[in-house]
């Protein structure tokens, strides 16, 4: 932009540049002063995006020095054509004037014989380049200039053909403009010689004469289409006014193909003169009363010229309508060409419509079935029975999905479990009652050379255990993989450590779910089944078993704190219930409506952290509370006992309180530590001594066995450190409490631990799997 | 369920008298994605136009699968998560070259052809304007998919032209249809399932200049087994011995049978999220 403005003041070819006139694609258009000549010229210079394209700047300089070739008053005279600083130029006359559309624009209709008179210098000018062999290609009312004294003067020529070599768009001002003006056979990219020119003069004329243009459309396309199919319409209907001959010449002059049109400019140049002589004479015969039938002669001859004007125009249209008729109107599949590499013909056309091709060539034919199958096809053809097939696919995929899927599922994992209980129920010969919990295993799976009989049963089961995790993998990491694996080790463990209950027995079911044992693992499959459908969804398999894990060991924390040896505050378990409750709802709700992926990884897993923690926190609600009320308890006792000593503590009391002695602690250490002895003693014979010194005050059966270790080492704290220290050891403690208590269980119960470890083993290994290996968390 | 490997390859070359390169190409296996456009010369900056439109194509693709970008909810909410998109990113790209073209008479009325080509699990989605072209080369068997938004192609769906006449017209080169002439325009969508040992490829209309589709077809079933690269330029060279006429840009892909992954890949492919 700034180029070309700063052109201004500018010197080339002895032209001194004075303002920017026009602007177009093919570059701008100046007022100049030529020094030489000292007269106002107009010089066009290529648009310098333009000049390094060579074929661009070789166009712009033949047709410019063709063009100067042409001395016609009709057409504008170019003086100079050259290069000069950079810049391509030419150098032409300058015309003050308006283009005959910027007229239209104005004044909507012109009078008739104006009109005449510039379309036959139109013609006129064109005859002349034409006879050069110059097409201009792009005759419309816009590059039609005319002259203050009503001279009109065609320019731009050449624009056309720079359009068809380079790729360009329709889209593009040049190309809309020109488009209702454009002829047939130009539209249809054939060959064109100077007929085309013709037609475009017979669109402008009907333009000018009616105001309107020949065709329009909703688009360019539609336009240029229409130029090529539709009837030509008659200007006449538009403007009553016009001669029967003029409205018949505007419609030769447009007919579809060149052959039907006139053929030269000249020759329609030279129709046009006769017949408004003609009209002339007429009209001067009429007015001085000589009647001559002038009038009668010269329609028969145009009928004549029309008879033969309408029958090619309709032999054209049935050659149309034949073409439109064996061709399908809308392009499908079996219109893209199908080609089979190694047929050599490239005409592949015509076979294609062929219903039936000879079995000894089926190459075409076969591969056209073919690709129709492809959906693109379908669903530009078809696009509504394409949407309905695929939603019936989608549906019977889900169907077959739903009842396919979990009952499969849940065969493969009745079967498994079934193997996997048997071989630990086989293998449970060898567990040995006060080995630990590995020995154990490692026995059950390493003995098979000693115990001959099972041999048979246990390498079959190993086999089939060994296949179909295999078969499972296959769907390389499913979650229901993990899921099977999970069964086959809680199957096993059970068969293992509780032989005598049959795996089928039906009326065991019962004792199953409400013992101990099967209760966690049977509530542990279910929820591992239903958590794996949950998590199919958009969810890494790592964060599916951290997620199913902590589920997990919700439900291990749920039944732990039901078998609290200390039993937990009676406050928390009312809280308990509502609490889980809003939690399963939050839950179900979030997976509802959660709007990403990763909220709805993460959400659920705080849901589940914020579960784990509130039953953490109601196991060990009961201990510290209980441990005071046993601390209270021992010391009223010790009161009682030594109630000669409290008798003076009322006066005390508010002594005691002002020197900061703990009375309570006083009593409590006079009464079990009379002669001191703790102080000297180790910490486990410490716990043993004041154990037995609570048994011998509070009485044998206050406490329960279990629980007294665990008091008296916190009535050890209390009796070193006071309540500080004792709180703090109790709370301590506490923290661990599920697992010690977990582990107090799991001395009978090795599935528990193992369940435990393994599950915890998963959710590691799953965290850290997806922090450090996801890529999309 | 149905996973594969692809592979891509591309070439673009001047040509034989062009004197500069308004082609441009893309192709990206983090994306799965392959682009060609085909800048618009005459009077504008065509080689600005089509880097733009791949350039802001890829980036707005990588954006939204970083979801540094978000493809708005109520942007066609019936397409695939795919076909979405790419379709935003087409249109991104589309506002990108034409408001650029506002800015300078250098770059007034600059406008590209754009055929890209994305893929997920299953499908090949295609988002498609202009001359360029993707065939689809299956089971020994050579289909053009796209359909060119020519002048000449019009014609034929008109059926006033038949397709051979359409090769050799002259208003094969006038686009009814481009990126950057409107600030909105329509895009060709399409969306096809691929198989595993497709090939498929997309070119400049320089190649298919120089190339019928059966000579095309001859060279991609020869060369089923050479490397992708090399017979991307053998296209190439081939198209510019017999034309050269204009730029000549290819982008061969192929589908490949799922590799074996490495332990790393295996465990990222675990622990990452499905799509």
């Amino acid at each position: 932009m700034s180029d070309n403005t700063s052109l201004v003041g500018k010197e080339i070819s002895g032209c001194v540049i004075l303002q920017k006139v026009a602007e177009g694609g093919m570059g701008a258009v100046y007022k100049a002063r030529h020094k030489a000549l000292n007269r106002i010229v107009c010089v066009k210079i290529l648009s310098p995006s333009l000049a390094n394209d060579k074929k661009a700047v070789e166009l712009f300089l033949t047709e410019a020095r063709a063009i100067a070739e042409i001395d016609h008053p009709n057409i504008v005279n170019v003086y100079n054509v050259g290069r000069e600083q950079g810049y391509y130029f030419i150098v032409m006359s300058f015309i003050e004037g308006e283009t005959l559309s910027q007229i239209i624009k104005k004044k909507k209709v012109l009078p008739l014989s104006q009109i005449l008179e510039l379309f036959e210098g139109v013609l006129l000018g064109l005859d002349a380049a034409h006879n050069k062999g110059i097409i201009h290609r792009d005759i419309k009312p816009s590059n039609i200039l005319v002259t203050k004294e009503g001279q009109a003067k065609i320019v731009d020529f050449g624009i056309a053909k720079k359009m068809e070599k380079d790729k360009t768009t329709t889209k593009t001002t040049e190309l809309a403009g020109t488009a209702y003006f454009i002829a047939p056979e130009q539209a249809l990219g054939r060959d064109l010689d100077t007929r085309v020119d013709l037609y475009s003069v017979g669109a402008s004329l009907y333009y000018v004469l009616t105001g309107q243009f020949p065709y329009r459309g909703k688009n360019t396309i539609d336009i240029i289409q229409k130029h090529i199919n539709d009837p030509i319409p008659d200007p006449a209907a538009i403007r009553h006014d016009l001669p029967v001959w003029l409205s018949r010449a505007v419609q030769k002059l447009m007919a579809k193909t060149p052959e039907a049109r006139f053929q030269t400019a000249k020759e329609a140049y030279l129709f046009f003169q006769r017949m408004r002589a003609e009209e002339q004479l007429k009209m001067e015969e009429s007015s001085t009363g000589r009647i001559v039938n002038l009038a009668e002669e010269q329609p028969l001859r145009l009928v004549q010229e029309e008879k033969f004007q309408t029958t090619t125009v309709l032999q054209q249209q049935r050659a149309l309508e034949k073409e439109m008729n064996s061709k399908p109107a809308v392009v499908n599949s079996s219109d893209l060409p199908v080609v089979l590499p190694g047929a050599m013909a490239p005409e592949p056309k015509k076979e294609l419509r062929q219903d039936h091709v000879e079995a000894n060539k089926p190459l075409n034919m076969q591969s056209t079935d073919q690709a129709k199958k492809i959906d693109v096809y379908q669903s530009r053809i078809t696009p509504n029975i394409y949407k309905a097939k695929k939603i019936a696919d989608k549906t019977i995929h889900f169907l077959l999905k739903i009842s396919l899927l979990p009952s499969l599922l849940a065969v493969i994992i009745v079967a498994m479990g079934y193997i996997a209980y048997m071989w630990g129920k086989t293998a449970s010969i060898h567990v040995v009652p006060h080995e630990s919990f590995v020995e154990n295993l490692v026995n059950a799976v390493l003995s098979t050379p000693y115990a001959p009989g099972q041999f048979t049963w246990m390498a079959l089961s190993i086999l089939a255990v060994i296949l179909s995790f295999t078969l499972a993998s296959a769907k390389a990491y499913g979650r229901s993989t993990i899921f099977l694996l999970f069964t086959i080790v809680t199957a096993f463990l059970a068969g293992l450590f509780a032989p005598n209950l049959p795996f089928w027995h039906a009326q065991f079911l019962g004792q199953f779910l409400f013992s101990p044992e099967y209760n966690l693992a049977y509530l542990l499959i279910a929820l591992l089944g239903s958590l794996t459908l949950c998590f199919t969804l958009k969810r890494s398999i790592g964060q599916g078993i951290l997620g199913v894990s902590l589920c997990a060991a919700v439900l291990v924390l749920t039944y732990l704190s039901t078998h609290l040896t200390i039993a937990p505050s009676s406050e928390y378990s009312f809280m308990m219930l509502p609490y889980l409750a809003i939690l399963a709802g939050l839950l179900a709700a979030y997976y509802l409506i959660s709007p990403t992926q990763r909220d709805s990884a993460f959400m659920p897993m705080m849901l589940l952290f914020m579960g784990v923690g509130c039953l953490w926190v109601y196991g060990i609600s009961g201990l510290h509370e209980n441990t005071i009320v046993t601390l209270e308890t021992l010391t009223q006792k010790i009161q009682v006992k030594n109630s000669v000593l409290s008798k003076e503590s009322k006066e005390n009391k508010e002594i005691e309180k002002t020197a900061g002695i703990d009375s309570k602690r006083e009593v409590f250490s006079s009464a079990i530590n009379q002669s001191n002895e703790v102080s000297t003693m180790k910490q486990d014979e410490s716990i043993v001594y004041i154990e037995r010194q609570i048994l011998r005050i509070a009485g044998e059966d206050t406490f329960n066995e279990e629980i007294l270790p665990i008091y008296s080492r916190f009535l050890r704290d209390y009796y070193k450190g006071g309540a500080a220290k004792m709180n703090y050891h109790v709370w301590l403690y506490a923290l661990g409490l599920p697992i010690d208590n977990f582990n107090e269980n799991a001395v009978n119960n090795d599935v528990y631990t193992l369940l435990l470890v393994v599950l915890f083993l998963f959710a590691v290994v799953s965290c850290i799997g997806t922090i450090v290996m996801g890529e999309n968390l | 369920m149905s996973y594969f490997d692809i592979e891509f390859a591309a070439v673009t070359d001047i040509g034989k008298i062009r004197e500069k390169n308004e082609d441009n190409v893309l192709i990206s296996s983090d994306l799965s994605l392959g682009i060609v456009a085909d800048g618009m010369g005459g009077h504008s900056a065509g080689e600005i136009a089509s880097n733009i439109a791949v350039s802001v194509l890829a980036e707005t693709i990588r954006k939204i699968n970083r979801k540094q970008l978000s493809v708005p909810e109520t942007f066609l909410p019936r397409l695939t998560p795919t076909a979405r998109k790419l379709l935003l990113a087409a249109n991104l790209a589309n506002e990108a070259i034409y408001s650029t073209a506002q800015t300078s008479d250098m770059y007034k009325m600059m406008g590209t052809t754009l055929t890209g080509v994305i893929f997920d699990e299953e499908n090949a989605t295609t988002v498609h304007v202009g001359d360029s072209r993707l065939y689809l080369f299956r089971n020994d068997k050579f289909v053009q998919i796209t359909t060119d938004h020519s002048l000449a192609m019009e014609h034929v769906r008109q059926g006033l032209l038949t397709k051979e006449e359409a090769n050799h017209s002259r208003v094969q080169n006038i686009l009814t249809r481009a990126m950057g002439i409107k600030r909105s325009i329509e895009f060709d969508l399409l969306k096809f399932p691929v198989q595993i040992g497709d090939t498929l490829l997309l070119c400049s209309d320089g190649l298919y200049k120089g190339l019928s589709d059966v000579q095309i077809a001859k060279i991609l079933r020869e060369g089923e087994s050479t490397p992708l690269v090399k017979l991307c330029k053998q296209l190439v060279r081939l198209s510019n011995e017999r034309d050269g006429q204009d730029n000549i840009s290819t982008v061969l892909i192929r589908i490949l049978p799922p590799q074996k992954l490495t332990l790393k890949q295996r465990l990222k492919k675990l622990f990452s999220l499905s799509k």
